[in-house]
């Protein structure tokens, strides 16, 4: 399944962290099927942007095409789709990256990870991969698989963004404060707190203020 | 995304947010010194652009053959090359909004037979992308598709005033002195229509950062060189971009020591990240379209491209600034003898296959790649020749017709079927021939 491309990648110098393919569609694949949940903000991330993103991962192998073309966003496995975007990966870099360990600019310079599709299409892409170093710890804690999260610094996925407006550099903030809290109610005193039930509730929230239902969104 | 507070065509907004968005990505990677400086100084450019538009200070709009030191000459003039949205869009924007560009050429009744750079570019004066010029000029390097996108500039704005640049397909003296006389007659002309007089000093000033890019481009050339390169082979092309809408400009030297000072990094770093199989000297047009393309060739065939046609830059650039006439004339040969569009696809066949020999030894490559732009009809036309010289020089020489701006004549699955078959099947087996035989 896996095409030459991929197999040639080059490999961390570490053990592969998924020892078999039903070990990574339990991981990887859990991990893409919640993106359904957090659809608002998926949505938000990619600025509304009707596409479709293919993963090819190998060693070991699995290729999905996440849907923004769809609504509700599907995701598919085992797809010839070609996607209008497209990231080829290896499933240890892809675990990094999801983990923010492997920033995706140095991914793609050092040949880690082969992107393909138009670049303003890609460029929203990438945002998904902003997003997923705060969900994906939470997701393996929650499938208790907390032994993937790896331990050690992480570096800045991008620079510093340029917040032009002004009411974006007062939400930001804010959005950090939020954030904090949650984290500090999980740490002191519910450690069972569901991550992604808070930011799928924090997607409807989204939704209810604005008055824009998905159908909206996406056109 | 508005650019400098203001909402702008949706081309322009796209390709403006995504430079925004990759400046940020590669930020996370400062190793990068010549992907930042590209990406920060076409920003730049853009942002000056659109603050002169805005400022109504006067444009120039010109085609692909010709660059832009006499217009920075002049002060705060706009200079507009006609094939700006179509290598923006492709490269930093939406491939989609290239071949829109393209289409609404096509469909406002333009040739479908001319360069797909000439066609986005005619799309973009049609779809009003670009600050109305107060004069056109036009050259005719480097094939017929310029001389009908000059034509089309003209018809499109048919009350601004033309000037005709004639490059013969010659690079001898008597040719650089005619055109060096055709240079000083357009001076009275841009001033005229511009409102700008002539600022000799300043020309002197914007001849100096000629020179000091040109020294900084042989550097990054000697650097790609050596073997293994090091830098990526995506960046190659860009010489060819900084030529037509930056030389001349502060911002056109950063890009130049930006490539200069990434190559020289990583060549005395060493750090690798695929290993180099195969050096080809890819001769005729990048692949525009999907700039990712060459990181597949690296990572997938070990194929890297050390220099193309549209990287090199020849050794005749420099300007002498003792007197008017010597910068006229060095301005005169850099337009002949420099850049390909005048160099080799207007000149003879024997210089276009004395350059790629010249290349191929030069960068120590395995092979060649004629990745021929449907457009091109000028190569397509010597292609015999040019087989016949590869053939007898033992040069193993792929050749396949695309189009650089439209992924829809020859798309990405063919692409990398033909450069795979031609690296995995001819080359490398060579390759291992002649190590055997030697």
């Amino acid at each position: 399944m896996a095409c030459r491309a991929r197999k040639k990648l080059r490999k961390g110098p570490q053990m592969s962290y998924f020892k078999s393919q039903q070990e990574l569609e339990q991981v990887i694949g859990g991990f893409l099927r919640i993106f359904p949940k957090m659809e608002p903000l998926m949505r938000e991330a990619i600025g509304h942007k009707k596409m479709a993103l293919k993963l090819e991962l190998s060693d070991p192998d699995l290729t999905a095409e996440i849907d923004f073309t769809r609504s509700p966003l599907e995701i598919r496995f085992k797809t010839k789709a070609e996607g209008a975007i497209a990231l080829t990966t290896t499933a240890d870099h892809f675990h990094r990256l999801l983990l923010g360990i492997l920033p995706i600019g140095p991914g793609v310079n050092h040949k880690q990870i082969l992107i393909r599709g138009s670049v303003a299409n890609l460029m929203s892409g990438v945002a998904l991969f902003y997003l997923a170093p705060t969900i994906y710890p939470f997701f393996l804690e929650s499938i208790g698989r907390k032994d993937l999260i790896l331990p050690g610094k992480r570096p800045p996925l991008h620079g510093e963004k340029i917040l032009e407006d002004k009411m974006t550099k007062i939400v930001s903030p804010l959005a950090f404060l939020l954030g904090y809290a949650l984290g500090l109610l999980k740490k002191h005193l519910a450690k069972n707190l569901d991550i992604v039930a808070a930011l799928e509730s924090m997607g409807k929230g989204l939704i209810s203020a604005t008055g824009q239902s998905l159908e909206e969104s996406k056109s | 995304m508005p650019i400098l507070g203001k909402k702008r065509k949706q081309e322009w907004e796209t390709v403006w947010k995504t430079l925004s968005d990759l400046k940020m990505l590669f930020a996370g990677d400062q190793e990068e010194l010549a992907l930042n400086a590209l990406m920060q100084n076409i920003q730049n450019f853009i942002r000056e652009q659109f603050q002169k538009a805005d400022a109504g200070k006067p444009a120039i709009w010109y085609n692909i053959g010709y660059g832009p030191p006499l217009i920075y000459a002049l002060g705060d003039v706009n200079n507009v090359p006609l094939a700006e949205m179509s290598a923006l869009c492709s490269i930093i924007g939406d491939q989609a909004d290239t071949e829109a560009l393209i289409d609404a050429s096509e469909a406002a009744g333009y040739s479908a037979e001319c360069c797909s750079a000439d066609k986005a570019g005619i799309g973009a004066v049609v779809k009003g992308l670009y600050p109305d010029p107060c004069c056109i000029v036009g050259i005719n390097t480097p094939c017929d598709s310029q001389v009908a996108a000059f034509q089309a500039m003209a018809e499109l704005r048919n009350k601004v005033p033309v000037f005709p640049i004639d490059v013969p397909p010659y690079d001898d003296d008597r040719t650089l002195k005619y055109i060096a006389g055709q240079l000083a007659e357009m001076i009275p002309f841009l001033e005229k229509n511009t409102g700008r007089k002539m600022d000799w000093d300043r020309l002197k000033e914007v001849c100096q950062t000629v020179n000091r890019t040109s020294e900084y481009l042989w550097q990054w050339m000697e650097w790609r060189s050596l073997s293994p390169t090091l830098q990526p082979s995506k960046l190659c092309a860009f010489t060819m971009v900084l030529v037509i809408a930056l030389l001349g400009s502060p911002l056109g030297e950063n890009i130049a020591r930006g490539l200069a000072e990434d190559a020289r990094k990583k060549a005395q770093e060493g750090a690798k990240y695929f290993d180099e199989k195969v050096r080809a000297i890819w001769y005729q047009d990048p692949v525009w379209w999907d700039i990712q393309l060459y990181d597949w060739m690296e990572a997938e065939l070990g194929l890297v491209i050390p220099m193309d046609i549209f990287g090199f830059y020849a050794s005749e650039a420099w300007i002498d600034i003792a007197s008017k006439d010597s910068i006229l004339f060095g301005l005169a040969r850099l337009l002949v003898n420099c850049g390909p569009m005048s160099r080799q696809f207007r000149g003879t066949m024997k210089r276009y296959i004395g350059d790629f020999m010249y290349l191929h030894q030069r960068f120590q490559a395995d092979c060649g790649i004629m990745a021929g732009h449907i457009a091109c009809k000028h190569a397509w036309g010597g292609i015999g020749l040019f087989k016949e010289a590869c053939k007898k020089a033992g040069i193993p020489l792929l050749i396949f017709e695309f189009d650089m701006f439209d992924s829809r004549i020859l798309t990405r699955k063919e692409l990398q079927f033909e450069l795979k078959r031609f690296t995995n099947e001819i080359v490398i087996p060579q390759k291992a021939r002649l190590a055997r035989k030697s």
